[in-house]
C-alpha cells in the first residue's frame, strides 16, 4: 500500500497561498471610474473576485487551525497497482492530448487525424488496462469513433481539427 | 390549457421523441453500470446536446436523468451492486428475489415502480411549478442576488461529511466563474494574458471534467480481472399479476409522496428518499420480519422513492433557479448554456420551453416503463462491459465532445486540468457539488449583486427596503446555521447518552 500524507493543513496552506496570489492579481483590474461605477466600490469589477478571495482565504485558515485539532485527514492511499493505473490513465491522457493537433496537421482531410489519434490511443489504453479481449476492443473503439465521426462531422456538421 | 396542449404537440415532434428514447436508454445503460451514476451520465452525455434545439435537448437530458436513475436497480437486483447509489435500498429484496429465482419479476417491480414515482412527482410539478413561478414572477435583481446566495446555501446540504470543505469548494467554484471577461463591462480578469482565456472555464468543460473525467479515474482504481462479474443466467421479464399490482397500492402512493416530498428539499437525494421510503414502508407493513428476504414490498418503496425524486427535484430548479442537488446543477448549467435561466422568468420568456419540459418528463418516465420491459435482456448485458474498455471511450466522448463545443483546444488541457483537480479534490475529502453549484451560480450572483447596487446608488439599503429580500436573507442565513444546529444537537445527544 502506498500512502501519500497529504493533511488538511497543507491543502488549507495551498488555498491560502492561492486566495493571496489571486488578490495581488486583482489589482490588474482595479479600477475606479466613476463615471462607469459612480462612487461606490462594490460595483467595480474587482470588488467581488476580492470578497470571495477573502473568504477562501478565511476558510483556509479555518481549515489550518481545525486541522490542529481533529486528528490528521486527507491521506491519499492507493495499491501500487491501482496508482499505478491511475497515473497510466493520465498520462496516456497527457499524450493524447498532446498529440491531437499534431497528428491532426498531418491529415488532409478535417476530423481525420482527430479520430485516428482518438482510435489508436483508445485501443492502447484498453490494452494498457489489462483487456485482452481483442475483438471487444477493436469493435467497440470503431463502434465509437464511427458514431462520434458520424453524429459529429457528418450529421451535426462540426469542424474537427 | 393551449399551452399544454402546444408543450404535448412540441414532445410529439419526431426528433424530441428520438431524443427521450435515447436519453432514457442512455441513461439506463450507465445507470446499470455500477460506478457511474445520473450525475455522471448527464455530465457525459452534456456536451454532445449542445448543437440541439433548447427542448430536444432537455429532453434528452431529463430522459437520462430518469433513466439513470431506475438504472442502478438492474444491478442491484442481478449482481447485488446497486448501479447507482439511490439503488442502495432496492438490493436488500430485490437481490434476495433474484437469488429465489424470480430475477424478471423484481425487475418487473423495479421498472413498474419507477414508472409510477417518476410519473407522479411529474403530475406534481406540472401542476405546482407555474404556481411557485407565477408567485416568483415578482423578484427583481435585489430579489434574485438573494435567491443565489440562499441557491448557494444548498452547500451546507451537499457538503457531505464537512461543511467547511463544502464551503471552500463552492468559494473555489464562485472563482472559478469570475476568470476571463466579467460579466456587465467585459473588463478582463485572471486572464494572465492568454487570449484563450478570455471566454473563461466552459461551463461543460468544468463539469465534465470534475464529474464524468474524475469518475473515470475514480474507477481504472477499481479495474477487476475481467469475467469477475458472475451473470450467468438469461435474464427476462416477468410482470405482477393484477392482484399483486393491486396489493401494492398503498406503498405506491406513500413512497411516491415521499420521495416527491424530499425531491423538492434541495440537498437530499434520491439515495436518502430510497431509504427513508423503505424505513417507512417496513413500518408500515403487517409483516416488517420478511423485509429484506426478497418481498416486492421492499422494491416497490425503494424504486417509487426514488424516481419520484427526479419530478420533485426539478421544482425548485424551475421554479426559483435553485438547484439543489449535484443533477440539478448539471441540468441549470444546460439551461444557462442555450441563454435559458432557470426561474420565474422562464415561464414568461420561454413558456413553450417551461411546459415541454414538464410533459417531457411524463413521457420519458412513460418511455422508460416501455424500454424496461421491453429491453431488459440487452440492458443486463451491459453490466458486463469490462471497465478497462468503458474508461477510454468515456474519455474520447468527452474530449471530442468539448472540442466540438469550443473549438478550442485549450478547453480540453481545461478539462484535463479539471479531471485530475476533481480526482484529487475527492480524495482528500472534498465535495464535488459545491464547486459545480459555486460555478453555475457564480456569474448570476455577481450580475444580480452589481445591478442591485447600480439600482441603489451603490448602497445595501436594499436589505430592508425590499421586504422579500429580508425574507429570503433570514431563510438563507436559517439554512446555513441548520447543519450546525443539527451537529449541536446530536452532541448533545451524544454527550447525554
Amino acid at each position: 500500500m502506498i500512502r501519500i500524507r497529504i493533511t488538511d493543513r497543507v491543502i488549507g496552506f495551498l488555498f491560502l497561498m492561492i486566495a493571496i496570489l489571486g488578490f495581488y492579481r486583482t489589482y490588474s483590474f482595479q479600477i475606479h471610474d466613476t463615471y462607469t461605477y459612480g462612487d461606490s466600490v462594490f460595483i467595480t469589477p474587482s470588488f467581488y473576485p476580492r470578497v470571495l478571495l477573502s473568504t477562501l482565504a478565511i476558510l483556509a485558515i479555518f481549515l489550518i487551525i481545525r486541522s490542529h485539532f481533529v486528528a490528521p485527514s486527507g491521506r491519499i492511499q492507493w495499491t501500487a497497482k491501482s496508482m499505478l493505473r491511475v497515473l497510466l490513465t493520465y498520462l496516456c491522457f497527457l499524450l493524447y492530448i498532446y498529440l491531437l493537433p499534431r497528428i491532426s496537421e498531418l491529415f488532409i482531410k478535417p476530423g481525420m487525424g482527430f479520430m485516428v489519434t482518438s482510435g489508436v490511443f483508445s485501443v492502447l489504453l484498453m490494452v494498457a488496462l489489462g483487456s485482452r479481449k481483442y475483438s471487444w476492443i477493436f469493435f467497440s473503439s470503431f463502434a465509437v469513433i464511427g458514431s462520434v465521426y458520424l453524429f459529429f462531422v457528418v450529421l451535426l456538421k462540426i469542424m474537427l481539427p | 390549457m393551449e399551452i399544454y396542449l402546444d408543450a404535448v404537440l412540441t414532445i410529439f415532434e419526431l426528433q424530441n421523441l428520438i431524443s427521450i428514447i435515447a436519453g432514457v436508454t442512455i441513461g439506463i445503460i450507465i445507470g446499470a453500470i455500477p460506478g457511474l451514476g445520473a450525475v455522471t451520465a448527464i455530465a457525459a452525455i452534456l456536451p454532445i446536446t449542445f448543437k440541439l434545439d433548447p427542448v430536444t435537448r432537455i429532453m434528452l437530458l431529463l430522459g437520462v436523468f430518469c433513466g439513470a436513475t431506475y438504472g442502478g436497480s438492474i444491478s442491484a437486483t442481478l449482481i447485488h451492486t446497486p448501479g447507482t447509489p439511490s439503488a442502495a435500498a432496492t438490493l436488500f429484496d430485490a437481490y434476495p428475489m433474484a437469488q429465489k429465482g424470480r430475477a424478471g419479476n423484481a425487475l418487473a417491480y423495479g421498472v413498474i415502480s419507477s414508472g409510477i414515482g417518476g410519473l407522479f412527482s411529474a403530475f406534481v410539478l406540472l401542476f405546482l411549478g407555474p404556481l411557485v413561478a407565477k408567485w416568483a414572477l415578482k423578484f427583481g435583481p435585489p430579489e434574485l442576488f438573494t435567491l443565489c446566495l440562499f441557491g448557494l446555501t444548498m452547500v451546507a446540504s451537499i457538503a457531505g461529511a464537512s461543511l467547511l470543505k463544502g464551503l471552500i469548494a463552492s468559494t473555489l467554484g464562485l472563482f472559478f466563474a469570475t476568470i476571463g471577461q466579467e460579466p456587465l463591462t467585459g473588463i478582463e480578469r485572471f486572464t494572465f494574458g492568454n487570449v484563450d482565456l478570455l471566454m473563461g472555464i466552459g461551463l461543460v468543460t468544468i463539469l465534465v471534467g470534475i464529474y464524468a473525467g474524475s469518475e473515470v479515474l475514480r474507477l481504472t482504481e477499481l479495474i477487476k480481472k475481467e469475467g469477475e462479474i458472475g451473470l450467468t443466467k438469461k435474464v427476462s421479464i416477468e410482470l405482477p399479476s393484477f392482484k399483486e399490482f393491486k396489493n401494492q397500492g398503498r406503498n405506491f402512493i406513500w413512497s411516491a409522496v415521499i420521495g416527491t416530498i424530499i425531491g423538492i428539499i434541495p440537498g437530499i437525494g434520491a439515495a436518502i428518499a430510497g431509504f427513508i421510503s423503505y424505513g417507512e414502508a417496513k413500518r408500515r407493513s403487517k409483516y416488517p420480519e420478511k423485509f429484506g428476504t426478497g418481498i416486492p414490498d421492499g422494491i416497490v418503496a425503494s424504486e417509487t422513492a426514488n424516481n419520484a425524486v427526479t419530478g420533485g427535484a426539478l421544482v425548485p430548479l424551475l421554479t426559483l433557479g435553485i438547484p439543489g442537488c449535484p443533477v440539478a446543477a448539471i441540468l441549470l448549467g444546460a439551461l444557462v448554456m442555450q441563454g435559458l435561466y432557470p426561474g420565474p422568468k422562464l415561464f414568461v420568456e420561454h413558456q413553450h420551453v417551461a411546459y415541454s419540459l414538464f410533459v417531457g418528463l411524463i413521457v420519458a418516465n412513460i418511455f422508460m416503463v416501455g424500454l424496461g420491459i421491453m429491453c431488459i435482456r440487452f440492458f443486463a448485458k451491459v453490466i458486463l462491459i469490462p471497465k478497462a474498455i468503458l474508461i477510454p471511450l468515456i474519455i474520447i466522448f468527452c474530449t471530442v465532445s468539448i472540442y466540438t463545443i469550443y473549438s478550442s483546444i485549450f478547453q480540453i488541457w481545461l478539462f484535463f486540468f479539471f479531471v485530475m483537480f476533481g480526482y484529487l479534490f475527492q480524495k482528500f475529502g472534498f465535495p464535488l457539488g459545491p464547486i459545480a453549484l459555486g460555478f453555475v451560480l457564480g456569474s448570476l450572483t455577481e450580475k444580480t449583486f452589481r445591478q442591485t447596487l447600480i439600482m441603489f446608488g451603490g448602497s445595501f439599503t436594499f436589505i430592508y427596503e425590499r421586504p422579500l429580500v429580508l425574507i429570503l436573507l433570514i431563510i438563507t442565513l436559517l439554512s446555513l446555521l441548520r447543519p450546525l444546529f443539527l451537529k449541536w444537537k446530536e452532541r448533545n445527544k451524544q454527550g447525554q447518552g
